[in-house]
């Protein structure tokens, strides 16, 4: 705001400031869209190639080969957890049609929970219509190795699998704010838990931390197993079950900054 | 080399690609919630040839310096709408000469979180048109001086104050009789062309109430502190200008009837010299 340049805006160094910041969000995006939205199944090595000269990882790849078989690499755009989150969660439930009915009952029952917070019913229904429209689609294929292509294409279109994180963020927020009073005190800088929502969690490209995890799985009523790897001393890698105790469902690896799904 | 234009430009028409199924239903019912419930002071209509685009004004709310302004403003949705915010613009800005406030630009910039042309809380595809417009129309406050940031205290005592009157006088100047008289040759829709000369006439008496108020400042230099720039206060121009805009709006009848009305409230009160 102080910065706008009085003198008239050819292209003076007040515009020459934005055009940078352009040009560098134009980097950041090629980067990341050069990644695909969800990847195929690779061997856990794989990763070996990003730290070629790292012993700290190597040997903590090494650990993680010794757990998992394979991960499947996600976009890093700041939607990643709740990309891969949704992603492995209707994946293992096409193994089991018993899962997926009740999974699909209870986002059914979803909407009703977020309209009842208030928030307006036609910005909820193509996000809630669209999360629907996949957990049907996929039902609907009986071969379950072609209900997980349908899977794999539907969350590689950016249509489809933008409006599935928008939804997962939206049933995230709603759950934090009904259960405010135990959230509360994880929230950090003095937010109420809904000013956290509108800031954290309903946007898109925001990064998720353990509160999002918290919420989100206890959204959908299942658990996460969060295995940890950065450059830590440990030989191993921690890992972390959330909600704690509960079995989980979905495995995911973190390095800073992002998640990718994990297969044992 | 031809320059790119700015990113949250919506006037630049070259953003490619075509408009989502979903984006499209999308804009249509956010439209619709603003016709079904309408803001109070807020106007809006989309645009016959182009969906994306949408015209809005948000009329000056009473008891701030923005007071019966029309500040006309075009908004342009993405591709992906509503998973990314529109681009959004203001034209009342006397072909980019005047700032009307720390947050709006005399370019049209907007600067808004909600944008993403300022930090602070993201756009979220929960929101709709119009929490955004709300939000813009927040701008327009009664102390728009303190909106910019660190700027908690007056850095000269009186800046506030002098940033009022000067944004007074430009929202008359400006955004009531430029807009009115359209003298940039805006592409304004006719919808919101009617609605702004119908609130002119029924705001017309308050026109002229805050000009009265502030007649003293006639001739006075206005001081705009964030540019610097001196004007000279030309309310007596205003009131002539307001009137004649007037007249050529009523029709003939009543026109010359309220004139005489008018004439002879000048004669009881100290109205004959204002211009």
């Amino acid at each position: 705001m102080g910065d706008e340049q009085e003198s008239e805006p050819v292209i003076g160094t007040g515009n020459q400031d934005e055009l940078i910041m352009q040009q560098q969000r134009q980097i950041e995006r090629e980067i990341s869209e050069s990644t695909a939205l969800v990847g195929e199944l690779e061997p856990i090595v794989s990763l070996n190639s990003e730290y070629s000269n790292d012993n700290v990882y190597l040997e903590k790849i090494k650990d993680l080969s010794s757990k998992y078989k394979h991960i499947r690499r996600t976009r890093p755009d700041g939607n990643c957890f709740f990309r891969a989150f949704t992603y492995a969660m209707i994946e293992q439930m096409l193994e089991n049609s018993n899962e997926l009915e009740q999974f699909i009952k209870l986002i059914e029952c979803s909407k009703m929970g977020l309209l009842r917070l208030g928030f307006p019913e036609f910005t909820v229904d193509d996000f809630y219509e669209t999360f629907m429209d996949v957990l049907k689609r996929v039902r609907d294929i009986k071969n379950v190795n072609d209900a997980k292509k349908e899977l794999h294409t539907l969350f590689n279109e950016q249509g489809y699998s933008d409006y599935m994180v928008v939804y997962l963020r939206l049933l995230t927020s709603g759950h934090l704010q009904r259960d405010q009073e135990f959230y509360s005190c994880f929230i950090e800088g003095g937010r109420t838990v809904v000013d956290f929502c509108h800031q954290e969690v309903e946007p898109m490209y925001k990064e998720s931390d353990h509160i999002h995890i918290m919420a989100a799985c206890a959204a959908l009523e299942t658990g996460v197993r969060v295995v940890y790897m950065d450059r830590g001393s440990s030989k191993s890698n921690i890992e972390h079950d959330l909600p704690e105790g509960t079995a989980p469902s979905v495995h995911l690896l973190y390095r800073p900054g992002h998640y990718d799904i994990l297969y044992l | 080399m031809p320059m790119p234009k700015p990113e949250w430009d919506p006037t630049d028409s070259a953003d490619g690609g075509t408009l989502s199924f979903t984006a499209s239903t999308r804009i249509k019912r956010d439209l619709r919630c603003i016709f079904n419930d309408p803001p109070a002071g807020i106007f809006v209509v989309g645009d016959e040839s182009n969906l994306r685009i949408v015209h809005a004004i948000i009329f000056g709310v009473v008891d701030t310096p923005y007071e019966g302004g029309f500040f006309y403003f075009i908004l342009r949705c993405p591709n992906d709408y509503p998973i990314h915010p529109p681009k959004v613009k203001l034209m009342t800005t006397n072909a980019g000469r005047v700032r009307f406030n720390p947050n709006l630009y005399k370019s049209g910039k907007v600067c808004l979180s909600i944008l993403g042309t300022w930090e602070g809380p993201a756009w979220s595809p929960a929101l709709q048109l119009s929490s955004l417009l709300i939000s813009i129309q927040s701008l327009l406050c009664e102390n728009p001086y303190f909106n910019e940031p660190g700027f908690v205290k007056e850095h000269v005592p009186g800046d506030s104050k002098r940033y009022n009157e000067y944004i007074r006088h430009e929202t008359l100047r400006v955004a009531v009789c430029g807009m009115i008289e359209n003298e940039c040759h805006l592409n304004i829709p006719s919808k919101l062309r009617e609605i702004m000369e119908k609130t002119f006439l029924e705001f017309y008496d308050q026109y002229v109430e805050i000009i009265k108020a502030n007649i003293h400042l006639h001739g006075t230099e206005l001081i705009d502190p964030f540019s610097k720039g001196r004007f000279v206060c030309q309310y007596k121009a205003l009131l002539t200008r307001l009137e004649k805009i007037k007249g050529n709006l009523m029709p003939q009848s009543e026109s010359v009837s309220k004139q005489a009305s008018c004439s002879s409230a000048g004669d009881n009160g100290n109205e004959g010299n204002l211009t």
